[in-house]
């Protein structure tokens, strides 16, 4: 084969591949979008998004900065949703309060999910006493109930954004665990791992190369349908009063904030509470929409 | 299934250990100067400081503290609480009660109305009623518990006065129409969330069910949609929902923590919120074993249940 | 409808059940319909036998759960009549759940379906759902009903079967199972039996055992059967007339030896062109129907055979889908083609299709010898691991493969030949015993020293979606062996010899950078044998390698294998359950039973002469497709089931089967012996 025709194969190969690429994420993009619902939901999701990345720009006002003149207001031209106790715009702290359960929210999924593919994926390739060992820790972790967990933790290690991640974290962890344990056993079990096997491939090329990437997806769909679930926790901290250190505006610690003002504003109450539902119902639905286009057995069902 | 159960115990057992060592390291590792909260005062003279710190055994090391704590609990000892001065064993005997007892009738409404509205849901896929059923459950999924818990408040008591917003008491104490008054929103609130987490996962455990070769056989035979569906299709979508009954009762101490702060009713979850808020360590860890212990019941509870509805476990050589 | 008009004429007073141009959709999730079955007509006389074939996706299965009304959700019938007793109601006017048509389904028709493991309910007892049906249908009390289904359950031959009432459904075998299948179907006292795949998923010799019964039944009873399968060879066997279906429509039907000896469709021609047969001469050159059936989104307007036709004339292009019209008396076909069409197409196509059989050069250098090859297992229990049983899976396995050899293995479950398999490939240490591979022994090397040795054997699995992964190109899969051994320092060296394997596959090269799920099954097993090749390898272990195949893709399969032999000087291990496959494929067979290996010998030697009762009784159980030779074959019959490795019988491991058992079977295991030319045989009356 002379260069000429070899440089124009390896062209229309590379062609072919990108071809393929789009090909792939077009079937994604239409699976995961087939449903009415997932739209709405990312938009919805989008909204929040923007809204709490341009939060400076969308108000005027400080979400901290107390006025004595405008305490409990109720919903005007100036104060979109009216003010709380201290004077503060609610809208200003509605928009503050996303930023927080959102990163939150995605800081301790990434974190739980980091934590829990690793130890998973340990205990299931190495077997005998790591995999003891891990799974039963995973099983009293998973006993204690996650709230109490989560008191106990934020106790111990503070209020911090950080430290809630962490907390917030540690009472999912063992979903993965499970997860990645079981996926990591079946894949171990595959005809292609044991093609490999036969070749004399060692344990790392098959961790990295068949197992982490089979993995991957659905770990992805979990990570996407908790991120709701660790936002309605931290909203549940903060409401009990141990979530994120206050004045810090949280949507869970206004709803708790607004309870002795409930005839005044009811408004302090109820519109962080919608927040949260709506976020969490947007994130629950982009999830379900990754479910059917990751899972091809699942498309058409439910 | 004698042999089963002492075998799942003994795995209790082992699991409940492994909790103590993780509670006890844990709340040990809490910041601040414990002998401060045991004592209650900030005020304390150098004598008392030593006396308290001794008392607590703080000269010792965590290991052998540890030891000691494991020994008082073994002997039924849940340690003193700094707080409210009594007993934790006295103060939990009084609290779990309340707790059990808002969480069992939230279930006793919760487990029917999901389990049937899930069955008629999965019956009816795609049909106008599925929908709806759905995307109600979906949207009750996703309520913060506090905030319908405010919103009932708002709305009973604040704008109609229909019902109290606190002050829940036993009928023996307040009468029987003051504590049904008191019970009725935090049971509708606790069991919301159950209802909707019943309904959908019924849902998806019938329609896993449905498409099971055995459906097609019994359809086969003949049999009406009634009879497929009352005996094969539900008898076996419950097994799955075996599960999702324990996981619900493994939270039954802890599921309504967030409603009984709400409508300040004293149960444990009251408790639990105050011991976190005064660093009240002795109570922390005796709640937190206490509550993984009825987990661990509630999981035990879940394998007996799933040896009496599914043949297979019992046949199969993991369970004897 | 000439066809009905012409029945109409004879046969009508017989007819039991007429299917009548069933057109049936199924509903996307786009909401888009696709056709699965375009006006398919079947007629069912009273005690007649009759065999619908097609391959997977041809709508044979489809068109009896249509007649029923138990289609799955999203597929509904659009068109046709479905007549029973000729009384003029069409039971497709009913409501699917009406009490009509529930009388119908399982009081008058009953079916029995493909996998037994998961079409009885786990939860009820098996008496039980004998027993439902029953009362379902017939007036009888509970305590009648549980009588009669017990007296159901020992027809069908369950031992202890009024002991076995309250058991679950796990607590019997797949064969078991299907049994209890059958006596659920025929507890109401059914007219029609639709046995759909109804034996694929047992044992050659369990699935003889129940067509055999169904066929006496089906005599003694007067009860119709319809047997649903892709197997020709049960057809031929069992059914008096046969429809061939292909791409949701019936394209040829008649008596059983029409089809089998004057075929008239390309289609059926093609196919018993394409599939072994175990009475096959040595050099009989299996002819694939190359491509693959059109999925239902894409069928053409025209014939939809036409795209793999070898006979197909322009005409079949151009005209609409072809209706069946009478060729021969009571032979229909749906073909365009004139006699005369064939015979100047069959002088040109046999010109083509005269290809030999690539040459079989077997060298005298040894590959691969095993030697005494004993390999067990230890089952534990429980929290402490303690010890409950310990058998050995393979025992005393011997044999040795040649450059060019084909080695057949056969054997039912549990025979070990996957233990075998993965003992050779050192996945297990072996307990006992010598792996030569070209004189070194392997069986006891550390991993590390196995690398290279390694290199020189590959395995090709069985299930061609569950070998690749799904999340690397067909070229990365392919290029795994390459990389592990570290034989090209040069990627683009690689790349070449990547493209070089695909092409000796027949693969395009252009197609490695898809997914394995862009791939039919076929095309998955060419990159599943690639694969096996890249590290250049001189012998190939093939587990069962064509059984998840389509019979018209599998000559393709086989004849790639038989090639690249010939080409590269391979020896091949061939572990297969599908005797006729083996024998074709295979220099010499070793029969396996329960770990043991019961005969060896030469194909040719095996077909002809088996000596071992085993061997007999299975082959004997392996139908040929062909009425006129089945109607002289006998068949043996077995003894119980296959039983567990785990309870095997301390001396022969086949005594408690075996017709010709004395006590010495009972108390010593049978050395194998020489009964002259090579052909070895473990057994002492024999």
């Amino acid at each position: 084969m002379d260069t000429k025709t070899k440089a124009a194969m390896d062209q229309s190969r590379k062609d072919v591949k990108k071809q393929m690429k789009k090909q792939a994420r077009k079937r994604f993009f239409k699976a995961m979008f087939a449903r009415r619902i997932v739209i709405v939901g990312t938009i919805g999701f989008v909204i929040i998004l923007l809204a709490a990345i341009f939060a400076p720009f969308l108000t005027p006002y400080e979400p901290d900065a107390m006025n004595e003149n405008a305490q409990l207001a109720l919903p005007s031209a100036e104060h979109l949703l009216g003010t709380d106790n201290f004077g503060r715009d609610i809208f200003t702290r509605l928009l503050y309060g996303a930023r927080i359960s959102l990163i939150i929210g995605v800081l301790a999924v990434i974190l739980a999910a980091v934590i829990g593919i690793a130890l998973g994926m340990c205990a299931a390739y190495f077997s005998g006493i790591a995999d003891i060992l891990i799974m039963r820790i995973m099983e009293a972790l998973n006993s204690i109930p996650n709230l109490m967990l989560s008191l106990a933790l934020v106790a111990v290690f503070g209020h911090s954004m950080g430290s809630l991640a962490v907390i917030l974290a540690i009472a999912t962890v063992p979903t993965y665990v499970r997860m990645t344990r079981a996926m990591t056993l079946r894949v171990k079990n595959s005809d292609y791992v044991k093609a490999a096997q036969m070749q004399g491939a060692g344990s790392i090329f098959i961790m990295v190369r068949h197992i982490l990437p089979n993995i991957m997806s659905p770990n992805l769909v979990m990570m996407m349908s908790n991120v709701g679930g660790t936002i309605l926790s931290e909203a549940s901290l903060s409401f009990l009063g141990v979530g994120i250190t206050i004045p810090t505006p949280s949507w869970g610690s206004m709803v708790s904030q607004g309870r002795g003002y409930l005839l005044d504003n009811p408004y302090i109450s109820i519109v962080p509470g919608i927040c949260v539902a709506v976020l969490v119902i947007c994130l629950n639905m982009i999830g379900d929409g990754l479910r059917d286009a990751m899972d091809p057995r699942l498309s058409g069902e439910a | 299934m004698g042999k089963y159960l002492l075998k799942r115990l003994g795995q209790m057992v082992i699991v409940v250990f492994v909790v103590t060592l993780l509670t006890f390291f844990l709340v040990d590792m809490v910041p601040g100067d414990i002998v401060y909260n045991a004592a209650g005062r900030d005020d304390l003279t150098q004598e008392e400081y030593d006396q308290i710190y001794y008392e607590l055994n703080l000269d010792k090391s965590t290991a052998s503290r540890y030891v000691i704590w494991l020994k008082n609990l073994l002997s039924g000892n849940l340690g003193y609480s700094y707080v409210y001065r009594r007993p934790v064993w006295d103060m939990l005997k009084e609290k779990i009660p309340t707790t059990l007892y808002l969480s069992f009738l939230a279930m006793l409404i919760s487990v029917p109305l999901g389990v049937l509205f899930g069955s008629i849901s999965a019956i009816r896929r795609k049909k106008p009623s599925d929908t709806i059923i759905t995307l109600i459950a979906n949207i009750c999924n996703c309520l913060p518990q506090f905030w319908i818990g405010i919103m009932l408040m708002l709305f009973f008591s604040f704008r109609h006065n229909w019902l109290p917003s606190v002050g829940f008491g036993w009928p023996a104490r307040v009468g029987w129409e003051r504590h049904i008054k008191t019970i009725i929103m935090p049971v509708i609130c606790v069991a919301l969330g159950g209802i909707a987490g019943f309904t959908r996962q019924s849902r998806s455990a019938m329609l896993e069910v449905i498409r099971q070769d055995y459906i097609r056989t019994a359809r086969s035979k003949g049999l009406s949609n009634a009879a497929v569906n009352m005996k094969h299709m539900v008898r076996n979508g419950l097994i799955p929902i075996v599960t999702i009954l324990g996981s619900r009762l493994a939270r039954i101490l802890s599921g309504s923590m967030i409603v009984e702060n709400v409508f300040s009713i004293p149960g444990m979850g009251l408790m639990a919120m105050t011991s976190i808020n005064n660093k009240d360590i002795p109570a922390i860890q005796a709640i937190v074993l206490i509550s993984t212990i009825v987990a661990c019941l509630a999981f035990i509870l879940t394998d007996v249940l799933y040896v009496l509805v599914d043949p297979r476990i019992s046949l199969d050589g993991s369970a004897d | 409808m000439g066809l009905i008009t012409n029945r109409k004429e004879d046969k009508l007073v017989e007819d039991l059940l007429n299917i009548e141009n069933i057109k049936t959709d199924f509903r996307n999730s786009d909401k888009s319909e696709i056709r699965v079955l375009d006006g398919v007509s079947i007629q069912l006389k009273r005690g007649e036998i009759i065999g619908l074939v097609g391959e997977s996706g041809s709508g044979k299965s489809m068109t009896m759960l249509s007649a029923l009304q138990l289609l799955p959700g999203n597929g509904k019938v659009k068109e046709g009549t479905v007549v029973l007793d000729d009384n003029g109601k069409n039971l497709l006017d009913y409501k699917p759940n009406s009490n009509a048509m529930r009388d119908v389904r399982g009081g008058r028709i009953g079916m029995i379906f493909q996998e037994p493991m998961t079409s009885l309910n786990p939860v009820m007892p098996v008496g039980e759902q004998i027993r439902e049906s029953i009362s379902e249908h017939l007036n009888l009390s509970k305590a009648e009903g549980k009588a009669k289904a017990i007296e159901m359950m020992e027809m069908v031959k369950i031992p202890d079967a009024a002991d076995r009432y309250n058991e679950y459904p796990m607590q019997f075998s797949g064969g078991m199972r299907q049994r209890i299948m059958i006596a659920m179907v025929l507890a109401a006292e059914p007219d029609v039996l639709i046995a759909d795949e109804a034996t694929t998923a047992l044992d050659v010799t369990t699935q003889a055992l129940l067509l055999e019964m169904i066929k006496d039944l089906s005599v003694r009873t007067g009860i119709s059967v319809v047997i649903v399968t892709h197997n020709l060879g049960i057809v031929a066997r069992y059914a008096e007339r046969i429809y061939v279906m292909y791409a949701g429509n019936i394209v040829e039907l008649g008596d059983a030896v029409g089809i089998f000896h004057k075929p008239y469709h390309p289609y059926t021609k093609s196919l018993l062109k394409a599939i072994p047969r175990l009475d096959d001469p040595i050099d009989r050159v299996l002819v694939p129907i190359e491509g693959m059936p059109p999925s239902p989104a894409n069928r053409p307007t025209y014939c939809a055979f036409y795209p793999r036709c070898k006979y197909a004339e322009p005409k079949c292009r151009e005209l609409p889908k072809p209706e069946l019209f009478e060729i021969f008396p009571d032979h229909f076909t749906a073909c365009h083609l004139t006699l005369e069409d064939f015979v100047t197409k069959a002088k040109q196509a046999d010109v083509s299709l005269s290809a030999v059989r690539p040459p079989k050069k077997i060298e005298d250098t040894v590959c691969i010898e095993v030697k005494n090859v004993t390999k067990s297992f230890t089952i534990y229990k429980g929290l402490m691991k303690k010890k409950v049983a310990e058998f050995n899976a393979i025992e005393d396995i011997s044999f040795f493969v040649r450059r060019g050899e084909t080695l057949g293995i056969v054997g039912e479950s549990g025979c070990g030949k996957t233990t075998l398999a993965r003992t050779i490939m050192r996945m297990y240490e072996p307990d006992r015993g010598e792996i030569n591979i070209f004189g070194t022994d392997i069986s006891k090397m550390k991993p590390k020293e196995l690398v290279p040795y390694r290199k020189n054997m590959a395995m090709v699995f069985q299930d061609p979606s569950s070998s690749l992964d799904p999340r690397k190109t067909a070229g990365e899969s392919v290029a795994e062996p390459m990389i592990i051994h570290k034989i090209y320092d040069d990627p683009a060296e690689m790349s070449d010899r990547v493209d070089e394997l695909f092409t000796l596959v027949g693969l395009d090269p252009m197609m490695r950078d898809r997914f394995p799920h862009n791939f039919s099954g076929g095309q998955r097993q060419r990159i599943g044998v690639a694969r096996a090749l890249a590290s250049n390898p001189s012998i190939l272990l093939l587990d069962e390698p064509i059984s998840a195949l389509d019979v018209s893709i599998q000559a393709q399969v086989i004849n790639l294998l038989e090639d690249l032999q010939s080409k590269m000087g391979l020896a091949y291990l061939f572990i297969a359950h599908d005797l006729a496959v083996v024998k074709h494929i295979s220099d010499k067979i070793l029969v396996m039973y329960l770990g043991r290996v019961m005969e060896e010998a030469s194909s040719e030697d095996l077909y002809r002469d088996p000596i071992h009762p085993y061997t007999q009784a299975l082959l004997s159980a392996v139908p040929i497709a062909d009425p006129v030779i089945e109607r002289q074959r006998s068949f043996i019959e077995l003894q119980g089931e296959v039983p567990s490795v785990i309870n095997r019988a301390k001396g022969c491991p086949f005594c408690n089967r075996c017709r010709y058992a004395t006590e010495q079977c009972f108390a010593e295991c049978p050395q194998a012996t020489d009964r002259g030319g090579g052909h070895m045989v473990a057994c002492f009356n024999k």
